[in-house]
C-alpha cells in the first residue's frame, strides 16, 4: 500500500543570521488534518521557523518538504498569518478578505461573504480596520486566510495580547473552522495552555537556537491532557530556568 | 472697486484662464513625471542609483534660476512657463512618492507574497493604496509651488497678452497698485480653491484614515 507522503515534512532544519544561530537541526512531521502546536519559550525562534515555512526566508540547511515537494517559496498552499498588524488599513474589511481569493485567481463574493460570517464579522463589511478592535482584526487576517484555502494554515502566536476572553472566542473559532474545512494548522505559541487546550499534537522546543525538545500526542486522550502539561511544563521551566506556573 | 471693473470687462478672467492653463500644463506635465520617476525609484534599485544623484543635483537650483535657459531655449510662450512651472512642481512629488514607496510596510508586501499574489495584484492592492497619500500629498505641495512659479515666470512677459503675472507687471508700469492687488488677491484665491480641491481628492481616494 503506497503511502502519502505528508503535508509537511521537515529535516534537519537549520537557519543562522550571520552568526546567530537560530534554528539547529529539527525535525518536524505534520500529517493531512493535524493541529500541530509548538510551544517554546519567547524569542526561541517559532517565527523563523514558520517564515521558513511559509517560504518567506531560505534554510541554511535541511529541507522542507510540502506533500513531498521542497518549499521554494512561498504559496497559497500554505498561507501564515502574522502574528499582528498584516490587516490593509487602506482596504474594508470585505476587501481585506477578499484579497485572500483575488490573489489566486477569481473572487467569489459568497465565499467571502461566507467567511466574513463564520469568523464573527457579520455587520463589518465595510469598517476600516482602523474601527477595529484587536480580537476582530485577528478575525480579518484570519477570514482573510480561509478565503485561500490553503492545504495548511501557519499561525504565529494567534492569541497574544488579547485579553482571555477575546482569546478564548478566538480560540472558539479556529477550533470550529479546523473541523469544518480539515486543513491541517501549525500554530506556535509560548502559551502551553493554548496549546493543550486546541492542539492535536504538541511539540515543545528549546530556547534559541530552536531545537526539539519533546513531542505530545493528545489525540482521544483527553483524560491525559493534565500529564501532558505537567511534563510539557517541566520541559519549559528547565529551558526558562524559571517556575512558570 | 478696480477688481470689480476688470471682472466686469471679462479682463481678469481672461488673465485668471491664461494663468491657470499654464499651471494645469506644467503642473500636469510634473505630476506625471513625478509620479512615474518616484515610483520607479522606489522600486527599482538601479533607477534609484541612476536618478538618486540626478534629483539631488538639479533641485537645489531655484526653478527661477532656469528662466534665461528656458527663454533662450524655449522662446517666450507656453513652453518656457510650463517649463519653469514643471521644474518646480516636479521635485517635491517625485520626493513624496519615492517616500511614499519606502515607507511601505514590509510586512503587507509579505502577505501579499504569503497569499500568492501576481505583481499586478500586488500593484493595485497593495503599492498604489499604501502610497496614495504621499502621492496626494506631493501633488497638492507641487500645486502650491506651480503657482510661485507661474508668476516669475510670466513677469518675464507673455505672448498672449494675458496673465495674472503679467497683468501685474503692466500695472507696476502704470503705477496700478490697485490693480496688483487684484492679480495678487486672485492668485490667492485661485491657490486656495485648488488647494481645496485636492483635499477633496485626499478625502474621496483615502477615506480609510
Amino acid at each position: 500500500m503506497a503511502v502519502d507522503p505528508p503535508v509537511l515534512a521537515v529535516k534537519g532544519l537549520t537557519k543562522s543570521f550571520g552568526d546567530l544561530d537560530v534554528i539547529d537541526g529539527l525535525d518536524l512531521t505534520v500529517r493531512q488534518g493535524e493541529l500541530m502546536a509548538i510551544v517554546g519559550p519567547s524569542g526561541c525562534g517559532k517565527t523563523t521557523l514558520l517564515r521558513l515555512l511559509a517560504g518567506l526566508e531560505t534554510p541554511t540547511a535541511g529541507s522542507v518538504k510540502v506533500r513531498g515537494e521542497p518549499v521554494t517559496g512561498s504559496g497559497p498552499d500554505r498561507v501564515l498569518i502574522f502574528q499582528e498588524g498584516t490587516v490593509f488599513p487602506w482596504a474594508t474589511v470585505e476587501e481585506n478578505v477578499s484579497f485572500g481569493m483575488e490573489a489566486r485567481g477569481d473572487v467569489d463574493p459568497e465565499r467571502v461573504a461566507e467567511a466574513v460570517r463564520t469568523c464573527g464579522l457579520d455587520g463589518f463589511q465595510d469598517n476600516y480596520p482602523r474601527t477595529l478592535s484587536g480580537g476582530m482584526e485577528r478575525r480579518v487576517a484570519l477570514a482573510r486566510a480561509m478565503v485561500a484555502e490553503p492545504d495548511m494554515l501557519l499561525m504565529d502566536e494567534p492569541f497574544s495580547s488579547l485579553d482571555a476572553q477575546t482569546s478564548r472566542i478566538l480560540q472558539n473559532t479556529l477550533m470550529r473552522l479546523w473541523k469544518e474545512t480539515g486543513t491541517t494548522v501549525v500554530l506556535v505559541t509560548h502559551d502551553v495552555e493554548v496549546a493543550l487546550r486546541l492542539a492535536s499534537r504538541v511539540m515543545v522546543v528549546s530556547s534559541r537556537p530552536l531545537r526539539e525538545r519533546d513531542v505530545h500526542d493528545l489525540t482521544g486522550k483527553d483524560g491525559e491532557r493534565e500529564v501532558v502539561r505537567r511534563k510539557v511544563l517541566k520541559v519549559l521551566e528547565a529551558e526558562v530556568g524559571e517556575r512558570l506556573y | 472697486m478696480e477688481g470689480v471693473r476688470l471682472l466686469r470687462s471679462g479682463d481678469l478672467v481672461r488673465h485668471a484662464a491664461a494663468s491657470l492653463g499654464r499651471v494645469l500644463v506644467g503642473l500636469g506635465a510634473g505630476s506625471l513625471v513625478g509620479i512615474l520617476l518616484g515610483y520607479l525609484m522606489g522600486t527599482r534599485p538601479w533607477a534609484r542609483d541612476i536618478l538618486e544623484p540626478v534629483v539631488e543635483l538639479v533641485r537645489p537650483v531655484p526653478p527661477l534660476a532656469w528662466i534665461p535657459l528656458a527663454i533662450l531655449w524655449l522662446g517666450i510662450g507656453l513652453a518656457d512657463q510650463a517649463f519653469i512651472i514643471f521644474l518646480g512642481c516636479v521635485f517635491p512629488i517625485l520626493l513624496n512618492t519615492y517616500e511614499g514607496v519606502r515607507a511601505i510596510e514590509p510586512r503587507y508586501l509579505e502577505v501579499s507574497r504569503v497569499f500568492g499574489a501576481d505583481d499586478s495584484t500586488t500593484w493595485r492592492r497593495v503599492v498604489v493604496p499604501a502610497t496614495l497619500p504621499h502621492v496626494l500629498t506631493g501633488l497638492r505641495v507641487g500645486a502650491g509651488v506651480a503657482w510661485m512659479c507661474l508668476v516669475a515666470a510670466e513677469l518675464q512677459g507673455v505672448r498672449t497678452g494675458y496673465g495674472l503675472g503679467y497683468m501685474m507687471v503692466v500695472a507696476q508700469d502704470l503705477a496700478r497698485a490697485d490693480r496688483i492687488m487684484v492679480g495678487m488677491v486672485s492668485i490667492g484665491v485661485l491657490g486656495y480653491l485648488m488647494n481645496r480641491g485636492m483635499r477633496g481628492l485626499e478625502g474621496r481616494f483615502v477615506p480609510w484614515r
